[in-house]
Order: C-alpha cells, then sequence, then structure tokens
C-alpha cells in the first residue's frame, strides 16, 4: 500500500516536472516573440560588405608586369595573359588580360601574390548575367571603377 | 491459419531528401517501424579532392581544402597547412599561433552551431535552426571582417596566416563571447530539459567504451563513451597547452551524451577564445622563412647577408622527399592528412582522413532494432558532413 | 435571455416584402446558416494561415509575409490561388479512386462538425439534441480517408505517414470521448447550446475550466493530437517521411488536406472554449452589467449588442487557443510513434478515466 502511494507521488511529481521544463521552453520562445526581426531583405536593404571582401576583381591595365604569377598561384590557372616580348623594347608586352568570373571561385590568391597590386577585390558581388559568356571579362571590364552598393 | 507477418519493407532514404544531412542515401530495410537494416551509400559527393591535390602546389591547393568541410572551413586549412610546415620543419610566430588557434576555434563553434540546428529539427523542433543561423552570421561576420570571405576563407599560410588581424577585431570577438554564452544558457533552457527532446535521445543509439574504440571513432562520438580524448591535450599542437580549458566528456555514451558533449565544447571553445584574445602577443604573423626558395642562398634567417624580397615572391615551397601523418582535433573527430612528399612543388600522395567517414561506419550497428524515427536521431547525432565523406 | 428578435421570422417577412413566394423565404433560409458558417470556416482558415506564419515569424526573430498586401494578410489567398491553379496529378499506379477520395473524406467530417458550434445562445446551425456527441461521432470518420489516401498513393513513404496516422487518430479518440462524457455528467446534456449556458451561471467562476482541470489539459492534447499538430505530427514528419501521406498530392487535393488541417484545428479551438471556458460568455454575465447600467434587455438593438459581444468573445477564445497550438508548434519536438502511443493509452486513458469517475463520484455526493 504504502508502495502504491509512493509510485503514485513519484509519478506525479515526475509529470509536474516535466510540464515545468516544457513551460521554461514556452518562455525561451514567446520571449523571443518581443525581440526585432534579425532578417535583412535583400533587395529593399542589403548588408555593407567589409573592408576585406572578396568581390570581384579589378585589374590595372598600366601596372601589369605580365609575370604570370596570378596564373601559377590560381587554383585553377584562370587569369588568361596575352604577352608577346617584344625585342625592340626588351619588355614584354600585354596585349590582353581576362579573368572568366564564370569559373573564378573568388579565393584571392591572385591579388595576394601578385608583386605591382595591378589586381585588386571590389566589393561588388552581384554578377548575376542570362548569358554566361558575358562573364568573361577582359581587361576593359575588370578596369571599370566598381558600382557601389546603396547607402 | 492467417499468415499475419509480412515481408520486411526496403525503403530508400534516397540522396534527395529534406533531412539535411548532405546527399546520403541510406536503404532501409523496415519491420513494420522497427528498423532490422540500414546501408549508407556513399559518393554522390566525390570530387576527386586527393587526385587533385597532386597537381597543386600548397597555395594553390587551400581553396579547394575548404570544401570539404564545408562548415568547419579553419580545421581543413590548418591541416593541409601543417601537414608541409611539420614536414619541411617551418616554425611559425607566436602570434601567428594564437590568431589560429581563435579561428579554429571560432570555427568549431560555428559547425556545432550547425550541427545543433539540424539535430533539432530533425528531432521536430524547427526554431533553434533559426537561432543557431543568428550566432553563426555573428561568426561570418568576424570571418569575413579578418578573412575577406564569410565561409570559404583561403586564410591560413604555411607559415602562418595571410594577414593580420584588422584593427577592433578583437574587441568585437570579446564581445561575441559574452553574447554568445548566454545564448547558449538560452538553448539549453529551450531544449536540455524538455521531457519530449529527452524521450527522443536518452538511450537512443549507445556505444561503449569499447565499441567506440574498435570502429575507430573520434571526437564527440568518442567523448559522449567516456573516453577522454582530445588531440588538442594530447598532440599540443598550436598554444593550447597555454591556455586553461578541461576536455568535455560524458559516460553515458547515447544521443544525449554526444549532445551534452558538443553543448559543453561551445562553451569551452568560448572560454578559449577569450584567453587567446587576451593573451595575443605581438610580432610577425607569417614566417617568411617559407616564402624563401627552398635552394635559397644558404643564409640563415635575419642574417646579414639574408636577401629576400619584400613583398610576396611567388611560392614555391617544395614538399621535402619524406612521408607523414598530420592530424587536429576538427569538430566532427580527428581529421588528417597523410602527406608524402617527393621534393616537388606537388605532393606524390595527400591522403584526407576524414572524420565522417570513419564514424559512419558505425550506422548499422546502431541502427538495427531501433525505430524508423531514430535513424534521423542517430545519422544527426554522428553529425556527418558529405563534403568530407565523400571529399 | 429573452428571445425579442425572431431571426427566421424576420428575414421571412422581408423576403415576402421584396414579392417572393414565402416557400423561397423558407428554402433561402434553410440554405443560409450552412452557407454562412463554411464562408466563416474558411475565412477562419485564412486568418489561421496567416496568424501562424506572423507567429512562427516573430518566434524565429523574422518578418514573416509583408509584401502581399499590407502586412501579409493577402499571403493565404496568394497560397490558395497558387494551389489552385497547380497541375493535378494522380500516380501511374495508384488506385485512383482511392486517392482521389482521400482527401474528401478527411474533410468534409470537419466541415459537418461546424453544424453544432454555436456562437451565440441562438447563433447555432443545428441545436441537436446529442449536440457534441455527433462531433465525436462524424471525426471517426477521418481515419478512413487517411488510410485511403496513404494507401492509394502506391508510395512507400505514404504508405508508412498513414498508417501511424490512422494509429494516432484512433488512440486518441477515446480520451477526447471520455472528457466529453465527464462535461456532459457536469450539464446533464449533451447538446452544446446547454453546455455553455449552464457554464454562464456565475461568469468566470463558473466555467468549466475550474470544475474540470485534468479533463481540460488531457482534452486540450487529445485535440492537438487529432489535429496532427507538432508534438504530435508524425504522420507528416518532414524529415524522416518527406510528407507522409500526404507526399503524392498536389494542386487541390492537397489544398483539401491542408485547408482541412487547419479548419480542424479552428474546430478544436472552437470546442476546447465551448467546454471549458464558457464559451459566449463574458467573465462577468452580460446581463449583470446591463443591469447594473439600467438598460432593458429586451430591446432589439440591446439584443444584436449582446449576439455581437458574444461572438467577439468566442473567437477571442478560440483564437487564443489557436495561438498557444502554433506556440507549441514551435517549440516542442515531435514525440516517436510508439511514445505517442504510449502517451495515448498509458497516459492520457487512464487520466481520463479517473476524471470521470472523480466527476460522477462528486455529483453523487452534491446532487
Amino acid at each position: 500500500m504504502f508502495r502504491f502511494t509512493k509510485r503514485i507521488t513519484d509519478y506525479s511529481q515526475e509529470i509536474s516536472q516535466a510540464s515545468k521544463y516544457i513551460g521554461q521552453g514556452f518562455n525561451v520562445t514567446f520571449d523571443h516573440m518581443s525581440r526585432a526581426p534579425i532578417t535583412v531583405h535583400y533587395p529593399y536593404g542589403e548588408m555593407i560588405p567589409s573592408e576585406r571582401f572578396r568581390g570581384r576583381i579589378h585589374f590595372e591595365f598600366d601596372k601589369c608586369i605580365a609575370c604570370e604569377v596570378c596564373v601559377r598561384v590560381c587554383p585553377i590557372n584562370l587569369p588568361v595573359v596575352d604577352w608577346e616580348f617584344k625585342s625592340s623594347i626588351k619588355k614584354k608586352q600585354l596585349k590582353s588580360y581576362s579573368i572568366d568570373f564564370g569559373v573564378c571561385i573568388f579565393c584571392g590568391n591572385c591579388v595576394e601574390y601578385c608583386p605591382t597590386n595591378c589586381l585588386s577585390m571590389t566589393e561588388e558581388y552581384a554578377l548575376s548575367v542570362y548569358d554566361r559568356h558575358e562573364l568573361n571579362f577582359d581587361h576593359m571590364a575588370l578596369g571599370r571603377i566598381p558600382t557601389v552598393t546603396a547607402i | 491459419m492467417l499468415e499475419t507477418k509480412t515481408d520486411p519493407m526496403v525503403v530508400s532514404m534516397g540522396p534527395h531528401h529534406p533531412s539535411m544531412h548532405g546527399v546520403l542515401r541510406l536503404i532501409v530495410t523496415l519491420d513494420g517501424e522497427n528498423v532490422i537494416d540500414c546501408e549508407p551509400v556513399l559518393g554522390y559527393l566525390h570530387r576527386g579532392m586527393e587526385k587533385i591535390a597532386e597537381n597543386r602546389s600548397v597555395v594553390q591547393y587551400l581553396p579547394y581544402v575548404t570544401r570539404w568541410d564545408y562548415l568547419a572551413t579553419m580545421f581543413t586549412e590548418a591541416i593541409t597547412v601543417n601537414a608541409p610546415e611539420k614536414l619541411a620543419n617551418i616554425e611559425i610566430p607566436k602570434r601567428a599561433s594564437y590568431i589560429r588557434m581563435v579561428m579554429l576555434e571560432l570555427s568549431r563553434i560555428a559547425s556545432h552551431l550547425l550541427w545543433l540546428g539540424p539535430f533539432m529539427a530533425d528531432i521536430g523542433a524547427q526554431t533553434p535552426f533559426f537561432y543557431i543561423f543568428r550566432e553563426r552570421e555573428m561568426v561570418y561576420d568576424l570571418f569575413e571582417s579578418a578573412t575577406g570571405m564569410r565561409m570559404m576563407h583561403n586564410y591560413f599560410r604555411v607559415g602562418g596566416v595571410a594577414t593580420d588581424l584588422p584593427y577592433g577585431w578583437v574587441e568585437k570577438a570579446l564581445q561575441f563571447c559574452d553574447y554568445f554564452e548566454t545564448k547558449v544558457d538560452e538553448y539549453e533552457q529551450l531544449i536540455t530539459r524538455n521531457p519530449i527532446f529527452l524521450k527522443r535521445v536518452k538511450g537512443i543509439g549507445t556505444i561503449s567504451r569499447n565499441e567506440a574504440i574498435s570502429w575507430g571513432l573520434s571526437g564527440p562520438m568518442l567523448r559522449g563513451s567516456a573516453i577522454a580524448w582530445d588531440l588538442r591535450k594530447l598532440d599540443q599542437y598550436e598554444s593550447y597547452s597555454d591556455i586553461d580549458w578541461s576536455i568535455a566528456y560524458e559516460s553515458s555514451g547515447d544521443c544525449l551524451a554526444r549532445y551534452l558533449v558538443r553543448i559543453t565544447e561551445m562553451r569551452e571553445s568560448t572560454k578559449i577564445i577569450r584567453q587567446a584574445l587576451q593573451m595575443m602577443p605581438g610580432g610577425p604573423y607569417e614566417n617568411l622563412e617559407a616564402r624563401r626558395l627552398y635552394y635559397g642562398k644558404g643564409s640563415t634567417w635575419n642574417d646579414f647577408d639574408y636577401q629576400y624580397i619584400g613583398k610576396k615572391p611567388s611560392p614555391t615551397l617544395k614538399i621535402p622527399n619524406n612521408e607523414h601523418y598530420v592530424r587536429v582535433e576538427a569538430p566532427k573527430g580527428e581529421l588528417g592528412v597523410y602527406l608524402l612528399g617527393n621534393d616537388n612543388l606537388f605532393p606524390w600522395r595527400f591522403k584526407i582522413r576524414a572524420p565522417g567517414f570513419i564514424n559512419l561506419q558505425i550506422l548499422p550497428y546502431l541502427v538495427q532494432g531501433m525505430k524508423l524515427a531514430d535513424i534521423m536521431t542517430i545519422l544527426g547525432s554522428v553529425d556527418l558532413i558529405m563534403g568530407e565523406c565523400d571529399r | 435571455m429573452l428571445q425579442v428578435l425572431d431571426l427566421r421570422q424576420s428575414f421571412l417577412t422581408i423576403i415576402e416584402n421584396f414579392g417572393l413566394p414565402s416557400s423561397t423565404g423558407i428554402l433561402l433560409w434553410a440554405v443560409f446558416p450552412i452557407l454562412a458558417f463554411v464562408i466563416i470556416a474558411f475565412l477562419g482558415v485564412l486568418v489561421v494561415v496567416w496568424l501562424e506564419r506572423k507567429i512562427s515569424a516573430g518566434v524565429q526573430q523574422r518578418i514573416g509575409p509583408e509584401y502581399a498586401g499590407p502586412l501579409g494578410f493577402l499571403q493565404p489567398v496568394a497560397d490558395g490561388v497558387k494551389l489552385l491553379v497547380k497541375e493535378d496529378i494522380i500516380p501511374a499506379k495508384s488506385d485512383s479512386l482511392l486517392f482521389t477520395l482521400g482527401p474528401a473524406i478527411v474533410v468534409i467530417p470537419v466541415f459537418l462538425a461546424y453544424t453544432i458550434v454555436p456562437f451565440g445562445e441562438h447563433l447555432i446551425v443545428a441545436d441537436l439534441q446529442i449536440g457534441i456527441f455527433f462531433w465525436i461521432a462524424i471525426s471517426s470518420v477521418a481515419p478512413i480517408g487517411l488510410f485511403m489516401a496513404g494507401y492509394g498513393s502506391n508510395n512507400k513513404y505514404s504508405f508508412l505517414g498513414g498508417l501511424r496516422a490512422v494509429a494516432q487518430s484512433i488512440s486518441y479518440e477515446l480520451p477526447l470521448a471520455l472528457c466529453v462524457l465527464a462535461i456532459s455528467l457536469l450539464s446533464d446534456d449533451l447538446s452544446t447550446v446547454s453546455i455553455v449556458e449552464k457554464q454562464n451561471t456565475f461568469g468566470l467562476l463558473s466555467w468549466n475550466f475550474w470544475k474540470q482541470p485534468i479533463g481540460f489539459l488531457a482534452f486540450l492534447i487529445s485535440a492537438l493530437a487529432e489535429c496532427e499538430r507538432l508534438p504530435f505530427d508524425l504522420p507528416e514528419a518532414e524529415e524522416e517521411l518527406v510528407a507522409g501521406y500526404q507526399t503524392e498530392y498536389t494542386g487541390m487535393k492537397f489544398a483539401l488536406f491542408y485547408v482541412g488541417s487547419y479548419v480542424n484545428l479552428i474546430l478544436s479551438s472552437l470546442f476546447v472554449t465551448i467546454l471549458y471556458l464558457g464559451g459566449w460568455g463574458l467573465p462577468i454575465p452580460i446581463e449583470l452589467i446591463f443591469s447594473n447600467l439600467n438598460i432593458p434587455g429586451n430591446l432589439p438593438e440591446i439584443q444584436v449588442l449582446s449576439a455581437f459581444v458574444g461572438i467577439l468573445v468566442t473567437l477571442f477564445k478560440t483564437f487564443l487557443l489557436v495561438f498557444l497550438a502554433i506556440l507549441t508548434r514551435w517549440t516542442l519536438p515531435r514525440v516517436r510513434i510508439d511514445q505517442l502511443l504510449d502517451l495515448g493509452w498509458k497516459f492520457l486513458l487512464p487520466i481520463s478515466l479517473g476524471n470521470l469517475l472523480l466527476t460522477s463520484s462528486l455529483k453523487l455526493l452534491f446532487s
């Protein structure tokens, strides 16, 4: 008889503890309803990228010495450096430079190892196009000033 | 005599599944609601990482490695950089070691957070999934300001880190630690004592001590079965021995134990980050020695005759003709790389020991005799990520 | 409450004033309440869907719908239109008769049960004498529909989901019926209108909630389980079974399941308010307020006002419970099938039986 009542009291204690802990959980979720939302609705609001953000690559044609280090450190040897050695001036002449952003993974190796600092990264990340061939930027497209995000 | 026993049903929980575990195919043999057998089928995310490594130099390969375990990216970079460092005996400056430690622990927090979300979502509570992303966004912001990218960092280099931390980063990270500890308390309040949650995870998927060792498990799966094995204390890599922290382990060996281990590890990581940030020394962040050509002028570092190009020359670190296994304590387990060098830019063999692949082996054994709903719980507690299982 | 307004007679008089014969008026009066209730049920679904999305967004610290109409009010309408224009796919080797009839059989009993829900003393479609038992009886038809949907889809996931759904529905009908039995013992009558009227004698203190706290909790849990909402939403556990017995359904049939689950939720909340929270009664009885303000209770305007207040009060209590159900969905994890059946048979059934025993013995003692 005593064991039976003890079991009943234990059981009801378990149930009351269980409901207490469920109530604690409710407290947390209910408390969240009073907090401000943390989402940023993209086209109507935007996050500002940090200073070191690795967006589209920017290329200064006049600084490039066509050393091709950027090609050698790229994981896929992506930049296409079209140069020709001009024996008259004993220097390389850079004819064209292009990077295909449809393939680039924006790792930043080329920017880091460029000896003349002609490569840098901008904050542009909205590069969507309808035809992927438009993503193959030549040195004119790479040299454009990046479009600034809304302030 | 009516025949009421039916044939067991074979359900293919195919690679395309809303269960948030990546592309893992489970061929489950069911008898009603009880599971008789379960066969995992891998390979849907195989990208040939090990073969690619044989044709890339270290700097070229670093952007690839973050794609193994894309939730704890700093660990993959750390191991890829540790392997040539230890092989060629390159020392890293103290400051770089501390920065690496802080980044690694932040990545561990991020990985455990993103383990918690899908684990709870599989059990049925879908709100913690949103809460963890809130914290993870803060970690992402810290990473973005230091490394340039939220997830695929490309930050570690042979000999240190790529650049130093920006001004004000240490204060922001300390603020994050304070904020995060209150959030972990909130998670515990919401989840840990919830009776429905406890009934779902207590006693499910129990691994005994000997089984854990003989199956070759590592990480929280091992520590959940009363084995206090943590490579950070064992190998004493980076500067973990300078910091005061303790190994998190539990003794029951079931899903609840692994859950508690990971929550405690998140708290311990916060402790480590705080101490490391407060103790961070000044100094260089990269060992420029490693930037020298291997067969340089034969001059010693900082010598009068020492010549190195101040701006970054092309990093052509030749991997010596030696073989070597290095490992780190990744949040999923022991992540290791067996590197065979051939005195060349490119390694001869780059074998990746992925913790998820090894930990997955125990799944059919654990699932036998459980109900269908338990498969998801156990799979969640094993903490897989298919990027590193399949490589 | 004195019945000064005779709605039926006034309606018939208006129809006759339009020149139409009185038989048209009688016909229209038969159809009008049913139509009104179906429209109210649908509107209720729209409101509850919007509420669910906004409340879940609030719990998860985000905003929820905000671009479809002001504050996202038209989002459920957009959802409905989307489901309407989708292609209706019937799987190749499925049993098309079972597949098509399944959703209908699941949803029709729920709409039928709205006929006994009172919003006021005479604002009810049919004041049946068996009242609340009607709901218990026809909601037992739903498991057949679930089974048809699960089996007829020719899909292992749906089959598993259907089996689970049937087991769940059947196990939780018993505690539901026993709690209702205890309530009917308290009020000596099965008709819903008299159950509410018996509760409004003293205002807040005479609600059945105080007399049957255990029954209230057991009824809440069983009703949640019958509606298949978290923590009891195993039949459509997304991570394990994709969408359970609803996997193969598209377009309008899926819309039927979707609408049916929300209509069921509103219905269960309505029944909780009627059985335990005093239906349309204010905490202080409205006659008391009127007599204290010295307003005569038999003016037609006052009657309209009190009926209106009654409807508002019922809706307020119902939506309070709906809010609680939505918050539960986003807080608690899911219960496993054997734990679910344990809860139904080994916990709720003995507790509701004990509650019934207690109620009947107290009634015998104090009558």
